[in-house]
């Protein structure tokens, strides 16, 4: 465990930590005379107007996406939970977007957010929509385009989740509650919510990870365009590590993502430890 | 809930990524030992970005090996977008191709990386070096030195649906901005755009503003003069102004801007030769050629290209070059580079070939008008970084086209080399 934890784990993260420290490029990436320039790379970003504009649209990005995809997910596992023909197989239909690569996912929603794709074809019919909109090219646009669409990606994962949670709450205790004069809404506030919270708060979490990290969705669709409307702190990594060269800078930024992800991943710790104390 | 017993289980997965590992590495060693041919069999690694040509490309490459028992060449074709990303991790794990295909824009760049064979002493001696155009000589210098042998050349022209012009009582394909302007005003309807052009955000994107510039008059270390705002200023017109040119262009590469021409929804598309077969046999309609439109300066347009070059990991360098050396010669590759790959000559002995001879003559006249990027020095990639943001930022009318090309020349000056800041 240790020796598996510490090659694919430990190696890269200190690997990673010193390279932020250094100035390297290609030709001395693995191996060759390296010059140790301390805080300059996190001196650099920080003062660097495209970091703080890619920090807050990364806080924009995983927050915006992960609060709508929780509030729909929890609509749809508050529907599916009950037991009606045919919910079981189409809770199961949403996994099948969770099976598709983003890649794919995301190709595709670049094209029918394209100005004669199927979307404004289809605002177009309802007549919700005068001219086409640029939705990935403009600046705009493009952003709330790209958290509709990883709210789209995460819907699965975190439905699954609060479904399980659902389940596992005995229905005597709404039952019971119903009995004592409860509606639904009460039912929902005072059974549902609480023995719910723990489970909601856990897939939450990862949710704001997955969010936060995301490349493949961004870099496919927009490439951090146009302009720089859609840059995320994860895109603007691989722009300087390995479209400018400039490796150190880049694993700046790259630990930077880390310390939010880990820091995120220690509250998920800290809230399934506590749910054991208390189980 | 108990504590859970955690040991039994870690110790299963630790069990099975070590024998993952061991597994994949067990694998590739027998693997490699056996491609591992004979002591006299020497393999040589060759990349390209050729994809739609693999069985020309791999034809010629068999008759390099029939001709010459001992070596055997291992093709590896990589699509474009991909390309200069997989050579860049091979730079890192210094496992360079003996010989690839390179991008000759990047050329620079990549060498300042330490990414190849230095060919300042060979090159020159190829019976084919003077005949190669300067321009083309010059993408692959830098400070002196010959990096690479240039073996393909493109450049833009303005192809059109001939059809749709000629129902506009359009006869001669527009021959400045200004007719332009006019005829894709006229050719935009709600179902079809009048102009397309591959605006994306990357050097594609970078390689279809420089043509623009320089009609205008200016030039990359000039960016924030008044010809590069008119330049500026001309593309806003067509795509926010008079709308003739979808916003779509700035997420379009070449492909994509390809496909929405041959679909007949643009009139005209700013596309390379490379597309010229696919459009005539796919098209609907009659397509046409022409030179790109002059500017208030004149003409101009970016040259592109690849150029032969030896990876500096290679430990064939010696028979790498000698593949080289008969690939220069054009009878061992002309037909395939031409015809199969979509090359404009880029040499004089190559101007009266009968291939040179079938490509549309206003491709082989564009060129003479096409500027290499070797001239912007080793940050190219980065300065390419900035146009992107500078043509973005005006298109998303996110600035002004003084000010983009304001910040622009603010974010190019200290990329470019000491003798051409101004």
């Amino acid at each position: 465990m240790i020796a598996f934890l510490g090659g694919f784990l430990v190696y890269p993260i200190v690997l990673n930590i010193l390279m932020s420290f250094q100035d390297r490029t290609l030709s001395n990436l693995l191996s060759g005379p390296v010059k140790w320039v301390g805080s300059a790379n996190y001196q650099a970003s920080f003062h660097d107007p495209a970091f703080r504009d890619a920090a807050w649209h990364s806080v924009l990005y995983a927050g915006c996406s992960v609060g709508i995809q929780f509030v729909i997910s929890l609509g749809l596992a508050l529907f599916y939970v009950r037991r009606f023909p045919g919910a079981r197989v189409m809770r199961s239909l949403f996994l099948v977007a969770y099976a598709v690569p983003i890649v794919i996912s995301a190709q595709i929603f670049a094209w029918l957010l394209e100005g004669r794709g199927v979307v404004n074809w289809f605002l177009h019919s309802l007549h919700l929509q005068s001219g086409p909109a640029y939705w990935l090219a403009d600046v705009k646009l493009a952003l709330p385009a790209l958290i509709a669409i990883q709210v789209w990606l995460g819907i699965p994962f975190t439905m699954v989740n609060l479904l399980a949670g659902l389940s596992a709450i005995p229905s005597e205790l709404h039952e019971a509650a119903a009995v004592d004069g409860a509606n639904a809404w009460a039912r929902f506030r005072d059974v549902t919510w609480p023995l719910l919270r723990p489970v909601a708060f856990a897939a939450s979490i990862l949710s704001l990870i997955f969010a936060f990290k995301t490349f493949d969705l961004v870099w496919i669709a927009t490439k951090g365009g146009p302009g720089d409307a859609t840059e995320i702190l994860p895109t603007l990594a691989y722009r300087v590590a390995f479209e400018q060269f400039l490796f150190g800078k880049g694993a700046a930024i790259l630990n930077l993502i880390f310390l939010v992800c880990f820091a995120l991943a220690f509250l998920y710790i800290l809230s399934v430890r506590r749910e054991e104390r208390f189980a | 809930m108990g504590r859970r017993s955690y040991p039994a289980r870690s110790v299963l997965v630790a069990l099975l990524a070590l024998v993952a590992v061991l597994g994949v590495t067990v694998f590739e060693s027998v693997g490699s030992a056996a491609s591992r041919a004979p002591a006299k069999t020497i393999t040589l690694t060759w990349w390209d970005y050729f994809v739609w040509a693999d069985k020309d490309v791999g034809g010629m490459i068999s008759a390099y090996e029939q001709t010459h028992p001992g070596v055997k060449i291992k093709r590896t074709a990589i699509g474009y977008p991909d390309f200069a990303t997989k050579y860049k991790q091979a730079i890192a794990t210094r496992s360079t191709p003996d010989i690839a295909a390179f991008d000759a824009g990047l050329v620079p760049t990549f060498s300042a990386q330490g990414a190849f064979v230095d060919l300042t002493g060979n090159a020159p001696t190829l019976p084919a070096w003077k005949q190669i155009f300067p321009a083309f000589r010059q993408q692959v210098t830098v400070n002196g030195k010959i990096w690479g042998v240039p073996m393909r050349g493109n450049t833009q022209a303005l192809m059109y649906n001939a059809d749709v012009l000629g129902s506009l009582g359009v006869t001669k394909p527009p021959a400045t901005w200004a007719a332009l302007r006019e005829v894709a005003k006229e050719a935009t309807t709600s179902s079809r755009a009048g102009l397309c052009f591959p605006a994306s955000n990357d050097e594609t994107g970078s390689f279809n503003l420089l043509p623009w510039l320089y009609q205008a008059g200016t030039d990359v270390p000039k960016i924030g003069d008044a010809a590069s705002v008119n330049a500026l200023t001309f593309l806003n017109t067509l795509v926010n102004v008079d709308k003739s040119a979808p916003k779509s262009v700035l997420q379009w590469g070449w492909d994509p801007a390809h496909q929405q021409f041959v679909a007949g929804n643009c009139a005209m598309n700013i596309t390379g030769p490379w597309n010229y077969a696919a459009a005539t046999s796919q098209a609907k309609f009659k397509v046409g050629v022409a030179l790109l439109p002059a500017g208030p300066a004149g003409r101009g347009s970016s040259l592109g290209g690849e150029a032969w070059v030896i990876g500096k990991d290679s430990k064939h360098v010696a028979e790498a070059w000698k593949l080289i050396q008969w690939l220069a010669v054009n009878k061992n590759s002309w037909h395939v580079i031409a015809g199969a790959t979509g090359s404009l000559p880029l040499r004089a002995d190559q101007l009266k070939t009968p291939e040179a001879k079938s490509a549309p003559a206003s491709w082989v006249k564009q060129m003479q008008f096409a500027r290499p990027r070797s001239a912007y020095g080793v940050k190219w990639s980065q300065i390419s970084s900035v146009l992107n943001k500078m043509e973005q930022d005006v298109l998303t009318g996110g600035q002004t086209p003084a000010a983009a090309a304001a910040a622009a020349r603010k974010a190019i000056r200290p990329l470019l080399p000491k003798a051409l800041r101004s």
